[in-house]
């Protein structure tokens, strides 16, 4: 286990910042692909570090705290996700993506990429984004979600064609 | 293999994720199905851009302040919050020294000398009849309140090094107690030998030293 981990675990304030400084870019990236609202992105990274300093007791260095902190995020961001209210808010704001500081620094087609990703459907979206681009396999996302392999298989196939349509347009 | 067949299955293909016998079937069929073999390009193309994507995006604005105010909202319970009691800083080397002698003088009061332990709960704090046992309380009692005030001096001395709010906390906790103590010590000033009252103060005073000794513990572990 890490000097800050075990500082954090201490309770010091100080080492959790850091720990939130060197993690926060990966945290907030899964949330906004996840969520594809760069508001709810906000809320849900900091509800993912707060959940994080609450849970410290119960990591035990069995992986790294990195990969332990993005399971949180993943698990957070589908426990909002399945809240009716706020899927409806996500959805009548989807497609504020673009509109994310970071954006404009960034190639063209990575942000039509990222925009094509944002407008899938949220299924798809959510699979794609676990499995495409946080490199999770089917049985991992099938223990996070609840749906089954075939089920997943569906939705990424339908992801993959979507983007590939929105691409050539 | 039908090309709809084919077409469901080229996403998995391109994963890598086919029987072996499944992309020999595959491949065959993209040795003659154009509008397949294009989608294998496309999804290859995809994952291409995919792999590009930074795994990082920073948030547009730092979310710490938020977090950190999220994290100092330590519970209020009659013990110190676990987070409260870490964000202690202060020297208690003479203290933690106080403190197990105190533990000691506590838990003599409790079992007694020569006898097995019994449960605080079970019993009262000192259960030897007589004038001995109310001398030998006064002072165990006058002991224990020294030392207390040691460490109590030390929280003090420290104060400078905490928020404002964790002071604020730590004195809510043990006024508290300290409130029952003076409740009890008024009664018994009435009723010097009564053994529940004795027991109730003894209770508080435990109370008091185990918000210490979780201080202590934690500091310990700094």
């Amino acid at each position: 286990m890490g000097d800050l981990v075990s500082r954090a675990r201490r309770g010091d304030k100080a080492a959790f910042e850091q720990l939130y400084r060197d993690n926060a870019g990966r945290i907030y990236a899964v949330c906004l692909r996840l969520s594809a609202d760069a508001g709810h992105a906000e809320e849900l990274t900091q509800d993912v570090f707060v959940r994080a300093w609450q849970k410290l007791e119960t990591f035990r260095g069995d992986s790294a705290f990195s990969t332990w902190l993005h399971r949180i995020a993943v698990n957070t961001v589908f426990q909002w996700q399945r809240s009716e209210n706020r899927r409806s808010a996500r959805l009548a704001k989807a497609g504020s993506l673009a509109a994310t500081p970071t954006s404009a620094a960034r190639p063209a087609l990575q942000l039509d990429l990222e925009r094509a990703i944002a407008r899938l459907p949220a299924g798809a979206r959510s699979v794609f984004v676990m499995h495409d681009i946080e490199g999770y396999k089917h049985a991992e996302i099938a223990a996070i979600t609840g749906l089954a392999v075939g089920t997943l298989k569906a939705q990424l196939h339908r992801a993959r064609k979507l983007l590939r349509e929105a691409l050539e347009r | 293999m039908n090309h709809q067949r084919v077409s469901s299955l080229l996403s998995s293909y391109v994963d890598g994720d086919l029987e072996a016998h499944q992309v020999v079937e595959v491949e065959a069929h993209l040795e003659t199905c154009r509008e397949c073999h294009d989608e294998v390009v496309g999804l290859r193309a995809l994952a291409a851009a995919v792999a590009q994507l930074p795994r990082s995006i920073e948030p547009p604005t730092d979310l710490w302040p938020a977090i950190d105010s999220s994290l100092a909202s330590p519970t209020v319970k009659l013990g110190l919050s676990d987070q409260t009691l870490r964000s202690l800083r202060f020297p208690l080397a003479a203290a933690a020294l106080a403190l197990i002698a105190v533990s000691s003088l506590v838990t003599a009061l409790i079992v007694g000398p020569g006898e097995e332990p019994r449960t605080t709960s079970a019993s009262p704090a000192l259960a030897t009849e007589g004038v001995s046992f109310i001398a030998q309380w006064r002072r165990s009692e006058d002991e224990y309140l020294r030392a207390t005030l040691e460490l109590v001096e030390s929280l003090d001395a420290s104060t400078r090094q905490l928020a404002p709010e964790t002071v604020e906390l730590i004195q809510q906790n043990l006024q508290i107690i300290d409130a029952a103590i003076q409740e009890s010590r008024a009664a018994l000033a009435v009723d010097p030998a009564n053994r529940d009252l004795i027991q109730s103060l003894s209770s508080a005073y435990q109370k008091k030293l185990e918000v210490l000794q979780q201080v202590n513990g934690v500091l310990a572990q700094l």
